[in-house]
């Protein structure tokens, strides 16, 4: 089962709106969170890191069907993979 | 000589004359006031009139002329022909004979002295800043958007200044503050057009020998403010517009804006470099930010500015309404 982390290289500030910035140290890209996203990636954080687990997460937590957050937990992850701001083992 | 720049004392060292005279010129342009020699200083630099020799270390941060290299002896900075190495206090510069009166000795210089400053907090930003009635205001934005001049035409309409283009920012006791780091406005040449008294100033930026260096304390004696706590952040963006226009921004994406005008020089295990991202948070979380999209009536009517600004920093209040509906 693929596992998913945060790059130690990237730094997350979250702003009081609930959105976030993440920015990767070396490359210098950068990537701004919505809500929904500073959520995934505090599950990412908190040790919560296979697609099953976030989706747990999301259902859990917001107004969603188990179908729509494992959509939109895949392309979230698969965007932060393209920008190098998380690995994954699998 | 040693010389200080608000708490921080910097002691420059060198057996060429010339050399020491061209950098006494650039920290002087940086705000730095000479103190003698008496004063115990929190770093020195040793010049010497050398080719400096590039190590094989690392790098950093590369960007233009510029490359910083960090070793297990510290760091290495080089701009255009000259360089600086160095690590906690003591450091060195090694800049080729002739090169002291080029802008990649002054640009060097004041590179190797923002290193220094990132470590006790103090980090650069490119930016004006003004003050209106006691607020701060800081207009931020990439060379050539037109900082310099809106900043000269806040000045004109009776505004205070700390600098047009370089502020350091740092955590104070009552929120984030912004230092000047350069007192005299350097002001393109075309400037003239708007500002006729500008005709009369000659010299030349150190840093920036296409720009004239205006005198600021001459032109606008008592307006100069060393130091204000921001409380609006505006960043301005040319158009081909007739008319300029404000829009709000996020925090996020002041947050975004701001890192691209500030001076990231690290790594990910440079511990100032996080440093320098949570003192951006904390600016976008105590000042609104604003992106000014500029049309031509800003330039062409230089007030237009402070009225566009006005409502910014004295947002009008509601009426009030009859209670009962």
């Amino acid at each position: 089962m693929a596992r998913y982390e945060p790059d130690p290289r990237v730094n997350f500030t979250r702003f009081d709106e609930g959105e976030g910035v993440l920015l990767h140290l070396e490359t210098r890209s950068y990537y701004t969170l919505n809500d929904t996203g500073v959520f995934i990636w505090e599950q990412l954080e908190a040790g919560r890191q296979t697609v099953e687990e976030l989706v747990e997460a999301l259902v859990a937590n917001y107004e969603v069907t188990q179908e729509e957050a494992e959509r939109q937990v895949r392309a979230f992850l698969e965007a932060l993979q393209q920008e190098g701001l998380i690995t994954c083992r699998v | 000589m040693t010389y200080r720049f608000e708490t921080f004392a910097l002691r420059l060292e060198s057996d060429a004359e010339e050399l020491m005279g061209c950098a006494d010129q650039v920290l002087r342009y940086h705000r730095f006031r000479p103190v003698g020699d008496g004063a115990s200083p929190d770093w020195t630099i040793r010049l010497v009139v050398k080719v400096p020799e590039e190590p094989a270390w690392p790098i950093a941060f590369e960007a233009a002329s510029c490359r910083l290299r960090t070793g297990k002896a510290g760091y290495w900075l080089r701009y255009g022909e000259v360089a600086f190495a160095g690590s906690g206090s003591e450091w060195m510069g090694y800049v080729p004979a002739g090169c002291e009166k080029l802008p990649d000795f002054a640009y060097g210089l004041m590179l190797a002295v923002c290193l220094l400053l990132r470590k006790q907090g103090w980090f650069g930003l490119h930016g004006a800043g003004l003050v209106y009635q006691g607020k701060g205001v800081l207009l931020v934005g990439r060379s050539g958007v037109g900082k310099s001049t809106l900043a000269y035409s806040l000045v004109r309409c009776g505004w205070h200044f700390l600098t047009d283009d370089a502020l350091m920012v740092y955590q104070g006791s009552d929120g984030i503050e912004a230092v000047s780091f350069r007192k005299d406005f350097g002001l393109d040449a075309k400037c003239v057009r708007y500002f006729p008294e500008l005709a009369a100033c000659s010299d030349r930026q150190p840093t920036d020998p296409n720009k004239r260096r205006i005198p600021m304390d001459r032109l606008y004696a008592g307006r100069f403010c060393a130091r204000c706590r921001p409380a609006l952040l505006v960043f301005p963006e040319r158009t081909r517009a007739a008319q300029s226009r404000l829009r709000s921004l996020r925090r996020s994406e002041a947050f975004v804006r701001l890192l691209q005008a500030g001076l990231m020089f690290g790594g990910a295990n440079d511990p100032a470099e996080r440093r320098l991202l949570e003192i951006m948070r904390r600016l976008v979380q105590q000042a609104p930010a604003y992106l000014l999209q500029l049309g031509r009536d800003v330039f062409d009517r230089p007030e237009q500015l402070e009225q566009l600004l006005y409502p910014l920093l004295y947002p009008t209040k509601p009426r009030v309404q009859p209670p009962e509906g």
